[in-house]
């Protein structure tokens, strides 16, 4: 089951909010720490993010459980 | 947990960067760049003989300062009659030429701006403005091949960034220490950083 975690600050927010409204995602907040587990794969389309790629190649920076199956210009996929 | 930002009383404080310096086998076109291409003033220029230490080998020199704001200065020492040393000057490929910087600070992304311009303008490249995790920054080179970032920053630091750098420091230590190991990659520290992150999410304090 991945998992994956964020600094609450603003520069991870399109990334956060993106898996936010994701679909069988969990949320929980706590302690200046947004951490999201999913039953599927977590994966984020870095269009939906609009980031730029120096914060996008950061995504992981809050770390993650699972194993990366896709990391690129593109997407993050995490099974 | 200590943080970079925990004031140890017992050691005196640090207030800023005095000075940078680099040798330069280009005297006049590191002048022409700094001097009269980003109109940093020369407050300062020493001349010596050696510095006393002529018979050891040291040859004579010149160390002249330009003023880079708010007190601080990046300066050059012209060894007179030696040759270029490659290992100073010489491209080290891009991300480890990258690594090794100065970074002057800009108030905001505007005024980064307005540096691109002048820049151009000596006809050295500069980059567009890149936009990072809390900072912006441009980036170009000078005429020695000295690696130069102007940054600004763009959110003040908080709590959780000093909490969070806490913790991927040690991810990293934890992860790689000071072996090198082959077998290690930024997946494994980022696995470190996960399992520290959760811990402190379900502490109390």
């Amino acid at each position: 089951m991945p998992n994956i975690y964020f600094p609450d600050v603003p520069e991870y927010q399109p990334l956060i909010q993106v898996l936010s409204l994701a679909k069988d995602v969990q949320c929980e907040k706590g302690r200046g720490y947004v951490a999201f587990k999913s039953k599927n794969d977590i994966c984020i389309q870095r269009e939906d993010t609009g980031l730029f790629e120096a914060v996008w190649f950061g995504a992981l920076v809050g770390g993650f459980e699972g194993k990366i199956v896709r990391f690129d210009d593109k997407e993050l996929r995490i099974e | 947990m200590n943080t970079p930002t925990e004031i140890n009383r017992n050691i005196p404080q640090l207030h800023g960067v005095h000075h940078t310096a680099f040798p330069t086998w280009k005297p006049k076109s590191t002048v022409e760049f700094y001097r009269d291409g980003l109109g940093l003033k020369m407050p300062h220029a020493i001349t010596a003989k050696g510095w006393g230490r002529s018979e050891n080998g040291h040859p004579d020199f010149l160390h002249f300062f330009f003023e880079a704001g708010d007190n601080s200065l990046i300066a050059f020492f012209y060894y007179i009659g030696t040759k270029p040393n490659p290992t100073f000057t010489a491209l080290r490929g891009q991300y480890l030429g990258l690594a090794r910087h100065t970074a002057w600070t800009a108030r905001d992304v505007a005024e980064l701006e307005r540096w691109r311009t002048v820049i151009k303008r000596t006809g050295v490249k500069v980059t567009p403005v890149v936009r990072h995790e809390t900072l912006s920054s441009i980036y170009f080179q000078d005429p020695n091949g000295y690696d130069l970032e102007i940054a600004c920053q763009d959110r003040p630091l908080q709590e959780i960034d000093v909490v969070d750098t806490g913790l991927t420091i040690e991810a990293m230590i934890q992860t790689f220490g000071d072996d090198n190991p082959d077998e290690k990659t930024v997946y494994d520290m980022w696995h470190k950083k996960a399992e520290l992150v959760r811990k402190y999410m379900q502490s109390t304090s």
